[in-house]
């Protein structure tokens, strides 16, 4: 048995494949309930696999169940019987049986299978359908039914004699219908059921499956995989060397160098798509979980999912099906009301919950809804002051969003607390840890009485991100952009004015807040865990050093010659903690592969990895949460208050990242953050006109201006000499957005309005700042403005 | 344990990649090497333990490289510019997670007997526990053993044992 460990071990890992599918296509038949013959088909030629190699492997339990389950559907296949709702639950019943099965599969031979068999047989020899009621009896019965189509008429009498005897169904050596193929099926089946499958059906089967679509895949091992991504990146470096050593008076060579270039590029971008897997893979796990949920909650639930093709990154994949799990579990236990509390409600829609996911804005969206109760902000408030979680003052000044929120604050979710309060918040906490493991992020939005809405963002892939590039002293160090949320250059004499020490601490006053201010380059160069000494002896430095550069200032003030000084650092957030980030160098952003960090050096804080720049050079990846407990980082941005408000806000159903301008006039406009590229600054005295078209070269490039005004009716620009002009993140051609005054950017709570301003090219208003904003679309607005402008011309 | 070991009984000539650094020389099993290469380009780890260059890139591959000066301590807390010439001997996926060693100058493949080799570690069986000794021969194990050749002494490096080190150091930190 040893030496076929391993074909076992492909056996169960195949036929769960298997499994998958039948799982699948059983849902299609349901939802559409009616079953094409081809997937009839699919599913004979899927059991029919399963149980070849069963017996092959001398398991004859699950010989024994495929054998009865294959029968049952070949009756279908050749039209002797019709795929009813009954015959449908009870071979899904099989399936999910076999998977039990499949789960131990040493332990296969133990599971009590006689029911599901007798039911299967019963149900395929009842040659004349024996209408609805002998059907259904059979699903509970197994000697029921198998009484039915021998007995005729006398049926109800049998059985009824068995139900009000059970005693005597056991002790009375059986009816003889039933008893005949219960024990007999798992005696005869074994190896006779494989053995005698090479019949004519089987031989039908091996044709069919030969022109059957499951060529189409391979399974290839990961391992392989990652190796060929970095064989890929390898390729990419020699290409690198290859193209800077090129001659290029050689116009063969050139052209050679340039189809290397190309088939590299694609080769390595090809092989990055294999490690992407559809989304349908983990929704359709839940499927089955729904159904089983249901029946035993005793409701009636509708699961549908939407954006199956959706393709995620393998890792992300396997990370969020726990997660997902958590949430899918809950919209059914506490989401979804049972019937006689929606009856009361009024509500006719049927109890449905729905998984859907969909591209945005660079991130993929998965969203859990479901129809149910919705969530109580009262009951939430209640449960948060009995918890002390908040207090009274905290909670009223709290929008109601930020109430919902509260859900996701660890201690909030233990068992009791769920019932009593509206029945969510089971490890919620763990939900939006696991979520954030992986630069995702979670937010909930709820009606009461109509349902909730959990949404997950999360990133394409795990292995590239994007990620600005510093330089301190000699090294170059990249920062994930999913940390980042702003750089800041001070010029001349802000460098050392407008930093400032409080305590032992330097701070930044950036706006509103205080920013705690950490040196990268102190935070290398000392080992240990920085320690009030250690900051204010890194303080005192650089207060002296600032001196002296003011001093240096003076002089160079007085003797009339102008001198510069610039200083950088980047806002970083990590968890509820921002902190300014002084570098010596901005070199600008660049998508790298992380790799991870060797175990000799694994317990270093301060980094989450390293990666190859472009140039080849190793730079190492900085973890900001660890570089702000090296550096003893913590939050001066106020009072207590203000920071569990923030924390509250940080979760806050809609905060999004904002770039908000104006464009003359005190109109207010914003745009989301992803979809800006970048910002330049120009002069207007460089934008050309072209008949009714305006340009402005960008790195060499014609780039096509418009200006809000354009596509929205907003006021026009009064074209003062410097103004703003905003490149889109996927803009298919050149394009650029002109405004005349940036206003702030950041994190904001967005309550969407779509009423009150509705036109194409804008997604709505908020109010920010307290000031209605209209949020632009830029996509929406490229392409109208665009349309405008073909319009015209044709 | 057999295969990590240098097993002298198993067979009785062994191949040494042999290597110079600070005068003196040294052999790995020339099994354990994967490739030897130029060093270039370190990148530093700031806050990794002194004996740890930092990281290079081979190929695409990020690869830690160790120097063993300071290692053994040869420099007298001299800091070695790292970045100077030498070459990294590269050992094998099998050997640990990927890694090199800085050395000096490469020198030839040398055929030694085993039982030429003198057990460094012979003495120390008598440890007090399991765990004193795992500690000790991760720290002292690098060095496997030391072979007479004909005009120098040839100290045999057992390449496994190298960042074991790494790892009980840091633990220690912890």
């Amino acid at each position: 048995m040893e030496t076929d460990s391993d074909i076992l071990a492909e056996y169960v890992e195949e036929s769960r494949e298997h499994l998958n599918h039948i799982e699948s296509i059983f849902e299609s038949i349901r939802k559409t309930g009616e079953s094409h013959p081809d997937s009839i088909n699919e599913l004979f030629r899927a059991i029919h696999t399963i149980k070849g190699s069963a017996g092959f492997l001398g398991l004859t339990a699950i010989g024994t169940l495929t054998h009865a389950m294959e029968s049952l559907l070949d009756s279908v296949r050749e039209g002797r019987l019709t795929m009813t709702p009954d015959i449908t639950e009870v071979l899904m019943k099989g399936s999910d049986m076999l998977a039990d099965m499949f789960d131990d599969v040493s332990k296969s031979g133990e599971f009590d299978i006689n029911d599901v068999v007798v039911t299967l047989k019963a149900l395929n020899s009842g040659e004349a359908p024996p209408a609805a009621a002998p059907a259904k009896a059979a699903k509970k019965t197994a000697a029921k039914a198998a009484a039915a189509p021998a007995d005729g008429a006398s049926q109800m009498s049998v059985s009824d004699v068995l139900a009000k005897f059970p005693e005597l169904a056991g002790t009375v050596p059986q009816p003889p219908p039933a008893a005949a193929p219960a024990p007999a099926a798992p005696a005869a089946a074994p190896a006779p059921a494989a053995a005698a499958a090479p019949s004519s059906q089987a031989l039908k089967a091996a044709a069919a499956a030969t022109d059957a679509k499951h060529e189409e895949f391979l399974r290839i091992k990961v391992d392989l995989l990652d190796r060929l991504m970095m064989l890929a990146g390898e390729l990419v470096l020699v290409r690198n060397q290859q193209l800077m050593h090129l001659e290029q008076s050689d116009a063969t060579l050139r052209s050679i160098t340039q189809s290397l270039d190309s088939v590299t590029t694609e080769l390595q971008e090809t092989i990055m798509r294999t490690r992407m897997q559809p989304i349908g893979s983990v929704f359709s796990r839940f499927s089955r979980m729904t159904r089983d949920l249901a029946r035993k909650l005793n409701k009636t639930i509708n699961f549908v999912t939407d954006g199956d093709e959706v393709e995620l990154d393998k890792n992300i994949l396997e990370a969020i099906g726990d997660p997902l799990t958590h949430l899918v579990r809950n919209a059914c236990d506490h989401g979804i009301e049972p019937q006689a509390d929606r009856d009361a409600a009024g509500k006719t829609d049927p109890p449905t919950v729905t998984l859907s996911a969909y591209h945005e804005s660079g991130q993929i969206h998965v969203d859990v809804k479901d129809n149910g109760k919705g969530m109580g902000h009262e009951a939430i408030r209640r449960k948060c002051l009995e918890k002390r979680l908040k207090t009274e003052d905290e909670l009223a000044r709290m929008s109601e969003n930020d109430l919902l929120n509260l859900v996701f604050l660890p201690g909030f979710s233990t068992a009791q607390v769920i019932s009593d309060v509206s029945g969510r918040g089971v490890g919620m906490d763990v939900v939006k840890t696991g979520v954030e493991k992986f630069g995702g992020s979670v937010s909930l939005t709820s009606v009461e009485g109509q349902g909730s809405t959990v949404k997950l963002r999360l990133p394409l892939t795990l292995a590239i991100i994007p990620s600005l590039i510093v330089q301190s002293g000699e090294e170059r160090f990249a920062i994930p952009q999913v940390n980042l949320e702003e750089l800041v250059c001070l010029y001349d004499k802000d460098a050392f004015t407008r930093i400032e020490c409080a305590g032992a601490r330097e701070v930044f006053r950036l706006r509103d807040t205080l920013l705690p201010m950490v040196r990268l380059r102190e935070a290398l160069a000392r080992q240990r865990m920085f320690d009030e000494d250690a900051l204010s002896e890194v303080t005192e430095q650089n207060s002296e050093a600032r001196k002296e550069l003011a001093n240096k200032f003076k002089e160079a003030e007085e003797s009339g010659h102008s001198m510069h000084y610039s200083l950088n650092f980047a806002v970083l957030r990590s968890g509820g903690l921002r902190f300014g980030l002084i570098i010596d160098r901005i070199h600008g952003s660049e998508e790298i592969v992380v790799k991870p960090m060797h175990r000799a050096v694994k317990s270093i804080s301060l980094y989450s990895g390293a990666t190859v720049l472009g140039d080849g050079k190793v730079a190492m990846i900085l973890d900001a949460a660890g570089l702000a407990r090296h550096y003893n980082v913590r939050d001066v941005s106020g009072g207590k208050d203000q920071k569990k408000q923030k924390a509250a806000t940080e979760e806050g159903a809609e905060l999004r990242s904002l770039l908000l301008f104006s464009n003359g006039g005190n109109e207010q406009f914003g745009v989301s953050m992803q979809d800006v590229k970048r910002v330049e600054a120009i002069e207007t005295s460089t934008i050309e006109r072209i008949g009714s078209q305006e340009y402005v070269t960008l790195d060499g490039v014609s780039t096509r201006v418009v200006r809000l005004e354009d596509g929205l009716q907003v006021q026009s620009s009064s074209q003062p000499e410097n103004m703003f002009f905003l490149i889109p993140q996927n803009a298919r051609k050149p394009y650029g957005l002109l405004v005349e005054k940036l206003v702030d950017s950041g994190h904001y709570e967005v309550k969407l309005n779509k009423e009150s301003y509705k036109t194409d090219g804008v997604e709505g208003t908020a109010l920010i700042k307290k000031k209605m904003t209209v949020l632009v679309n830029l996509e929406q607005l490229m392409q109208l403005v665009d349309g405008m402008w073909y319009g015209g011309n044709v | 344990m057999s295969q990590e070991e240098i097993d002298p009984a198993q067979n009785s000539v062994m191949q040494m990649c042999t290597f110079r650094m600070a005068n003196r020389l040294f052999g790995v099993n020339i099994l354990d090497v994967k490739e030897v290469n130029e060093n270039t380009n370190v990148t530093p780890i700031y806050h990794a333990p002194p004996d740890i260059c930092g990281y290079i890139n081979i190929r695409g591959q990020i690869l830690l490289v160790v120097n063993l000066r300071e290692t053994f301590g040869f420099d007298h807390g001299h800091k070695t510019n790292v970045s100077a010439g030498g070459k990294v001997v590269v050992f094998k996926p099998s050997v640990d997670e990927p890694f090199g060693i800085l050395v000096d100058e490469v020198c030839d493949v040398v055929s030694v007997e085993h039982s030429r080799i003198v057990d460094r570690r012979a003495g120390e069986t008598n440890a007090s526990s399991e765990a004193a000794r795992e500690l000790r021969r991760a720290k002292d194990g690098i060095v496997f053993g030391v072979c007479p050749l004909e005009k120098e002494l040839l100290l045999v490096l057992n390449a496994r044992y190298i960042l074991a080190k790494q790892t009980v150091k840091s633990s220690e930190m912890k």
